[in-house]
């Protein structure tokens, strides 16, 4: 408070902090805004550049693939566009999140509410799945998900994903903190179970619901392994696929369209990234509550 | 010489407020003052600047020969008691009392003699390898004394440290701090919402309100000679009677024809008439003395209390209450209340001041 | 356990319905599978294979690549645990005591935790890209850099990667955990002493054990499994194998490799280790360190 040296100084380190997050960003931004030429010949661009039409019409219609034009060459691989991919990621995130969720609730409130044969059992069941992450069951998994011809289709994109215990938990954490006097006055008030969970649980759950949703979508909009193995249909590819892709272009030996695969890690990163910052309280609550 | 002055100070927040409108105040060496007043008076922030933990918009704060609105809290040579103890709980007793000493390089043996002390006059010998959530709250609370004591500061600040306490041990714990103040002899701020531990407790009270001095004097002449109506209104339980009376010819007029003889001088029409209800005394109509006036007084209700009794009635229009030993007699049927004319305070209506 | 419970109702089961049904379908089966297959040989034309006990697990834990593979994990995730944490810790202890724009530093530094594992990978392939990227002429200027052939380098690349990702989460928590010590405590520690370092050390530090011990354990399981993406876009293990974490190993064995016997075991090994973390942690929460 009294030394004006030491609040700059916090000042600068706290701006130097969002420097280091933001630089990266911003040079990915930069350069998609140039033509794949020019960052060829010059690097990755630090300024603006004049083709932010051109770079991400073309990414987003799949007018431009993720190759450099070269000239008609027949090496020239015009995949899906970017907007399909847009699409694609939005239906994960959503789809994870929502599923998740209503498993997890409905699945807690058994848990707390209720005493029932194989209960415990099932509530350990359920734990089981904290220790195993999909990168380490993911062979079996892709079997399993081809046998059933899941293979290619929004449902075994999304279903393997929320068979993990994680926001069960959570609810299971929140529903123990409801005090009971609630349930008392509800079934002095004749609800059934079934009115309880409806009418007075999911209000009150509300901005748990939405702290859990806005996490588990960045976690389905962010997922990477699980889409690459399972998805070779091209209209089914979501964005982080076309990471994935332009990786593999790399790999080749090819070189790819920078400026385009600058903007697809934009347009990849934009959407949960804005909903982190546009709901942040809940995010923040979502995260300090699960630590409890 | 640890003399606290406090000249000018102003405090105002960013959003606007204005938490102290230019305080004066000097508090001598060894002396107890107390900071008292409504919640939102400022006293709080005034002690908060004098500890640090608040920037001084403007004005001077002088602790002994030294300026210290600028300097960092650890450097003012003051020790404070918080009001929720602040003990660090990750740290035994022994610890809490020696952390300010140790980070000011004092000697093991200087720091081990210390809190030796300070634990013997505070009691707290056996709970020195103790946690503080192993302690009760009167406990915490002795820790937290020890912590400013072993310091040996040019003052302590109080921040209303008994709020948290039960009633009992609050008024135990008013004489502890009391008497622990005198044996050292160091300068004291405490502040408090409740006037009667200021009053207990003061060598000097400070009456706040909306961040200004109301007045500062001794309980005594707190009590007795309030400077305005929130001083008057403020200290005494229950709190004195105030009345707005019309003027004339020497007399203060209640209306329906009630009149009372002022022993001073007035210059205005309307004032405000202020009587304490424990120098009122309840009589039988019809009942005189020497030296007294007497007012009809209707008797709305009794409450009794035990040793005391407090009857609210009316003087003509005006509420009134009057409180009396409990073994004095009751009147039945018509009443009158008896008091000396110089127990009257009279207020400017429109400023608040005495007259 | 609630007090008040309901009575005997279908309800739970049907509640409990879907959860288990997706769990038994896409984890129990896949796990089951995992851990049978590790007992197996596969026969190296695939027609059939083989019961061998305990051989796969014990290839992988004497085989000099899994040690390798182990040795990597160990020191990638320490230093990323450390580095995320300490650079974390540092920020939110400068915003919690500045008092202009906390807020708008707030949101400035938390966003990065919604940005993909796999996206921060590929930025850096360029960024670090001999030819167009200026962090490779900036690292190149102080040694000889190059993540492609020296393993040292690319290790520094990949935790440099991790690190810049999983700072945002740990700001997060750790401003919270700041900001839910006592004020009054911070202000008695402000008369009893006059460095703020030292008031951090003594004070503020030791308070924040439960959340410093829950990171750990958050940016741990980080570093193990969410850290996978960017190696494959960085480095997919290269220079020859060294930059495999113990997650990788099991994918490039188990897909890339078909040695799907080995790379059972080894997702079993990782699952006991997943399994002490989660008991650490559940023990940890239950006996919490409460003051």
């Amino acid at each position: 408070m009294y030394n004006k040296h030491k609040t700059i100084l916090n000042h600068v380190i706290l701006i130097l902090g969002i420097v280091f997050l933001m630089l990266p960003i911003w040079i990915a931004f930069a350069s998609s805004t140039h033509t794949a030429e020019h960052i060829a010949r010059e690097g990755v661009q630090f300024w603006l550049g004049d083709n932010f039409w051109g770079t991400y019409s073309g990414l987003l219609s799949g007018e431009s693939g993720l190759f450099a034009e070269t000239d008609g060459n027949s090496d020239q691989v015009k995949g899906v566009g970017a907007g399909i991919m847009l699409k694609n990621s939005i239906i994960l995130g959503l789809g994870f999140a929502i599923g998740k969720i209503i498993i997890s609730m409905t699945a807690a409130y058994a848990i707390v509410y209720f005493r029932f044969p194989l209960g415990n059992f099932f509530f350990w069941i359920i734990f089981l799945t904290l220790l195993l992450p999909l990168e380490v069951r993911i062979i079996p998994s892709y079997e399993i998900v081809a046998q059933l011809g899941l293979l290619n289709s929004y449902t075994g994109l999304i279903l393997p994903l929320i068979a993990s215990a994680t926001a069960t938990f959570f609810f299971r954490q929140y529903y123990k903190s409801i005090p009971d006097e609630l349930l008392e006055a509800a079934r002095l008030d004749n609800a059934g179970p079934l009115r309880f969970f409806w009418d007075i649980l999911v209000p009150l759950s509300r901005t748990m619901i939405a702290a859990i949703f806005i996490i588990m979508f960045v976690v389905g909009w962010n997922q990477y392994l699980w889409p690459i193995l399972m998805t070779t249909d091209e209209n089914l590819y979501t964005l982080l696929l076309g990471i994935k892709n332009v990786v593999n272009v790399l790999e080749e030996g090819k070189i790819p369209a920078f400026n385009r695969a600058f903007a697809l890690s934009i347009i990849a990163m934009l959407p949960p990234v804005m909903i982190v910052i546009f709901f942040q309280r809940w995010f923040i609550k979502g995260l300090v509550e699960t630590e409890k | 010489m640890a003399k606290l002055e406090l000249t000018s100070v102003v405090k105002t927040y960013p959003n606007g407020h204005e938490a102290a409108k230019g305080v004066n105040v000097t508090i001598e060496d060894g002396e107890f003052a107390v900071f008292v007043g409504p919640s939102g008076c400022g006293k709080s922030t005034l002690l908060r600047m004098i500890a640090g933990l608040e920037t001084v918009t403007d004005g001077e704060i002088r602790l002994g020969d030294r300026v210290i609105n600028t300097l960092e809290p650890a450097d003012r040579d003051i020790a404070m008691v918080f009001q929720n103890y602040a003990l660090y709980p990750h740290m035994t007793v022994r610890k809490n009392l020696a952390y300010g000493l140790i980070n000011r390089r004092f000697s093991k043996e200087e720091i081990e003699k210390r809190v030796q002390e300070a634990a013997r006059l505070l009691q707290l010998e056996e709970y020195l390898d103790r946690r503080p959530q192993q302690l009760s709250g009167g406990q915490r609370q002795r820790v937290a004394m020890g912590r400013a004591i072993v310091r040996e500061p040019e003052a302590f600040l109080f921040d209303e440290p008994l709020s948290n306490l039960d009633a009992k041990l609050r008024t135990q714990m008013r004489l502890e701090i009391k008497r622990l103040q005198k044996r050292l002899g160091v300068t004291a701020v405490y502040v408090t919402h409740d006037q009667v531990e200021a009053m207990t407790m003061a060598d000097r009270i400070v009456v706040l309100n909306h961040g200004r001095i109301e007045q500062v004097g001794t309980p005594h002449e707190v009590y007795h000679k309030p400077a305005s109506l929130f001083v008057a209104s403020f200290i005494g339980s229950p709190s004195m009677n105030l009345m707005d009376v019309s003027v004339g010819n020497g007399q203060a007029l209640f209306g329906e024809g009630l009149m009372v003889p002022l022993s001073q001088t007035v210059s205005q029409s309307e004032v405000k008439l202020g009587v304490r209800p424990e120098r009122l005394s309840l009589e039988a109509a019809g009942t005189t003395a020497e030296g007294r006036v007497s007012l009809p007084f209707s008797v709305n209700l009794v409450e009794e209390l035990g040793a005391n009794r407090l009857i609210y009635g009316q003087i003509g229009e005006h509420s009134v209450t009057v409180s009396q030993n409990s073994d004095l007699p009751l009147p039945s049927g018509e009443a009158v209340v008896l008091f000396d004319p110089a127990d009257i305070h009279l207020f400017d209506s429109q400023s608040g001041n005495r007259i | 356990m609630k007090k008040q419970l309901f009575g005997h109702s279908v309800v739970p089961y049907i509640f409990i319905a879907p959860q288990l049904a997706i769990i038994s379908i896409f984890f129990l089966w896949p796990a089951a599978q995992s851990v049978q297959l590790s007992f197996y040989l596969e026969d190296p034309w695939g027609l059939g294979s083989t019961f061998v006990w305990f051989d796969n697990y014990i290839e992988a834990l004497t085989s000099e690549s899994y040690y390798n593979s182990a040795l990597f994990t160990v020191i990638f995730s320490s230093f990323v645990a450390f580095f995320s944490m300490a650079i974390a810790l540092f920020l939110a202890v400068k915003a919690d005591v500045v008092i202009r724009g906390q807020a708008t530093y707030k949101v400035l530094l938390i966003w990065a935790y919604a940005v993909a594992p796999a996206v921060a990978g590929l930025m850096a392939v360029f960024l670090f890209n001999q030819h167009l990227g200026p962090f490779y002429a900036f690292f190149n200027f102080f040694w000889d850099y190059d993540h492609k052939i020296d393993a040292f380098d690319a290790t520094f690349v990949l935790i440099l990667v991790a690190v810049w990702k999983q700072v945002s989460v740990n700001f997060v928590y750790f401003l919270a955990g700041l900001q839910s010590i006592p004020k009054a405590v911070k202000e008695a520690a402000a008369i009893d002493c006059k460095s703020d370092t030292r008031r951090f050390w003594t004070i503020v530090f030791p308070l924040l054990a439960p959340t410093t011990f829950f990171l750990l354990i958050i940016n741990l399981t980080y570093a193990l499994f969410e850290t996978f993406p960017i190696i494959d876009v960085l480095t997919r293990g290269r220079p020859g194998g060294e930059t495999r974490t113990l997650v990788y190993k099991v994918y490039q064995d188990g897909f890339l490799g078909a040695d799907l016997g080995g790379s059972s075991a080894q997702s079993v090994i990782l699952m006991i280790i997943v399994m002490i973390l989660t008991i650490i942690q559940f023990r940890y929460i239950e006996r919490k360190i409460h003051y």
